[in-house]
């Protein structure tokens, strides 16, 4: 059956890397395989430069598609996501390294470090308005994020909703194609969670810190990183583990020795744990004027809030079997087509609504 | 070829049910090859005649549903129309679907099976039921008879010509009930249109027709209920598919009910069961009802994932 949804969608798996050059060692896959480019930007409120990453331009009434990677992960967890969304066309997509991850630096002081919720929930609306990302009322904006990605994508939405809220009256020109048409339907705001419930969540926390002190603490080389990564079932995809795990290494020489060592140490974010899930479920219930969507790879993993709103039809459940935590690296095939999916309605609907306007 | 199974037989597969014992495969095959010869001469829209008891999600909770017949009598001695939604979630999805379907065999004027959106091959195998059978009965056979069973379920009911019975809710496609008679609903539940809507639609506190948040069908508000009640000339529509914390709720100026018969759902939720009596006078009385002790005390051993940042 699972078969017969697939054929429908446009999207086919990518090609399997040759074994050739692999049977030796994992070989790294870079970053412009999958995207169009990247630029470091500068914020000099917040002593950051952010590593961003692009795919597609930005054209009237098309939809951008912004994607916030989890704790320890990079933009580059995305790569397979991307690559498939692509090929429809007409999205924008961007991903950027959250700060203390990946490629983005402090260039003042060493805040990079502070890893606090409210902390990454502002970086990130500094980004979203230095990108211009909600300048225009016409296009579509969708937040999508992994796990502690996830639980920041609800934080941003709410803080978007909380802003537009007080300023309904400076919107309130004739020229808004928009107004004055009965129920949500005009929704050009859309979250998605990937794998973050608090539940789950709070009860996975006491077992945290020793899966993290398991793993090991540097690699003689990235092959090797690679190697581990997908042995340890922390990516399924092969692909995956190729374009995301060395964006989560740093090199360090010394003695003529070269190792690589994670660039975000996870047992130093210990005491923001807790912050980044507490309240996640009434916050992300509570945001209205945005389509909602909580994807997970299994079901039981909804939370008593959850459970109750899921069977009350507050927000739509997409579910990728047989993945891990890393659902987007997993299973990208499946990300990919239900994002794609949820833009269509969304854009069906709004065509559906001016018409009624029109008439 | 008419399928060859005797009331005696169908009796004793009743009691051995209710007795929480499973039936074999090949029963199973049998009576669903016989239930799907009675829904198919049933309408798109089938006649009930009052008094009925309406029930509406089960969900798998097979104990909660013997609770339900504590509560409202048992077939054939009250008459019964369910909303739909029996299997999916709940730990006995094979239990509640083959009383469910056993007691259609037996007794096919006394109770209404009607259509939920889990009563599909997309959902069930996501949602748990295509799960459970393949652990029961080691194969996907069981699966396979089931949702074949499930093309051939009526898609609403009306009661009296005044109580509009639909699994969701309505649809911006739906003008009049005769309409409906027209549809083939013997096919898979489909993503979009008039057949998906009804399974899937919920009534809102705004008016006109919304976006569901949930993926699929609409939400409706009171203006589309008072029209489609004027059009057709209803009271009530009764409907499930959501969870509501007293088991019934009433909305749109009481002239929509949403009745939910999974108390407790999925072991977590706190909320009460409810079914409606009408009787023969076109009374409505609602019956709630809690968890049965056999599941308050179910063990359910998630191991949380491992990692999770």
């Amino acid at each position: 059956m699972e078969n017969k949804i697939e054929t429908k969608n446009k999207f086919k798996k990518p090609r399997k890397i040759t074994k050739k050059n692999n049977q030796q060692k994992k070989t790294i896959l870079k970053w412009k395989n999958f995207w169009d480019k990247y630029e470091d930007i500068k914020i000099e409120e917040i002593g950051l430069e952010f590593r961003v990453y692009y795919s597609g331009e930005l054209k009237e009434y098309e939809t951008t598609f912004l994607f916030i990677h989890g704790a320890g992960y990079t933009s580059l967890t995305w790569s397979e996501v991307v690559l498939n969304l692509k090929k429809t066309s007409k999205l924008r997509l961007i991903a950027f390294d959250l700060r203390g991850h990946g490629s983005t630096f402090p260039f003042v002081s060493k805040n990079d470090r502070i890893l606090d919720v409210n902390t990454l929930t502002i970086d990130i609306l500094f980004l979203i308005h230095r990108l211009h990302l909600l300048d225009s009322d016409s296009s579509r904006l969708f937040l999508i994020g992994h796990s502690l990605g996830g639980s920041l994508v609800a934080r941003v939405a709410k803080k978007i909703q909380e802003f537009n809220s007080e300023n309904i009256p400076n919107q309130n020109d004739s020229n808004n194609i928009n107004q004055n048409i009965p129920n949500q339907n005009n929704l050009n705001k859309c979250i998605v969670l990937i794998d973050a419930v608090e539940g789950t969540a709070m009860e996975s926390l006491p077992n945290l810190e020793r899966v993290i002190k398991n793993r090991p603490h540097s690699f003689s080389s990235i092959s090797e990183a690679i190697e581990w990564a997908y042995q340890a079932h922390l990516t399924k995809s092969e692909i995956s583990a190729k374009i995301s795990v060395p964006s989560q290494l740093v090199k360090i020489s010394k003695n003529n020795t070269t190792k690589y060592l994670w660039r975000t140490n996870l047992i130093h974010t210990k005491k923001y744990w807790h912050g980044w899930f507490e309240g996640l479920s009434e916050l992300f219930l509570s945001i209205q004027g945005c389509f909602k969507v909580l994807f997970l790879s299994n079901i039981d993993f909804l939370d008593r809030p959850m459970t109750i709103a899921h069977m009350q039809g507050k927000f739509q459940l997409s579910i990728a079997y047989h993945t891990g935590h890393a659902i987007q690296e997993d299973d990208p095939f499946k990300v990919a087509k239900v994002l794609y999916d949820v833009k269509e309605k969304l854009e069906k609907d709004r065509i559906r609504n001016l018409n009624l306007k029109l008439i | 070829m008419q399928s060859i199974i005797n009331l005696q037989t169908l009796d004793q597969q009743i009691d051995q049910l209710l007795n929480s014992r499973a039936l074999s495969e090949y029963e199973i095959k049998t009576l669903c090859e016989k239930v799907k010869e009675i829904l198919i001469k049933e309408d798109n829209v089938v006649t009930v005649r009052s008094p009925v008891t309406v029930c509406g999600d089960i969900h798998g909770q097979f104990p909660d549903l013997l609770e339900l017949f504590r509560i409202a009598g048992s077939c054939p001695d009250t008459n019964f129309l369910f909303l739909g939604d029996y299997v999916d979630r709940g730990l006995y999805s094979i239990e509640t679907v083959t009383t469910m379907v056993a007691l259609k065999a037996r007794y096919p004027n006394r109770i209404t099976l009607l259509r939920g959106n889990h009563e599909s091959r997309q959902i069930t195998t996501v949602y748990g039921f295509y799960d459970e059978c393949i652990q029961k009965y080691g194969s996907a056979n069981v699966w396979n008879y089931f949702t074949e069973l499930f093309d051939f379920l009526p898609i609403g009911a009306l009661i009296d010509q005044e109580i509009f019975c639909i699994h969701g809710g309505l649809s911006p496609a739906l003008k009049t009930i005769d309409q409906l008679k027209k549809l083939d609903r013997f096919q898979e539940i489909p993503n979009e249109g008039l057949m998906c809507d009804l399974m899937w639609s919920d009534p809102d506190d705004r008016n006109g027709w919304g976006i569901s948040p949930r993926g699929a069908g609409f939400t409706f508000g009171k203006d589309n209920t008072n029209n489609f009640h004027k059009a057709n000339g209803l009271t009530l529509t009764a409907r499930a598919h959501q969870l509501v914390m007293e088991g019934f709720n009433l909305c749109h100026d009481g002239k929509v009910v949403t009745l939910f018969s999974a108390p407790n759902y999925c072991m977590r939720c706190g909320n009460k069961g409810a079914i409606m009596e009408v009787d023969d006078q076109m009374t409505k009385r609602f019956l709630q009802f809690e968890t049965s002790p056999e599941t308050a005390t179910a063990i359910i051993s998630d191991e949380p994932p491992e990692y999770f940042l």
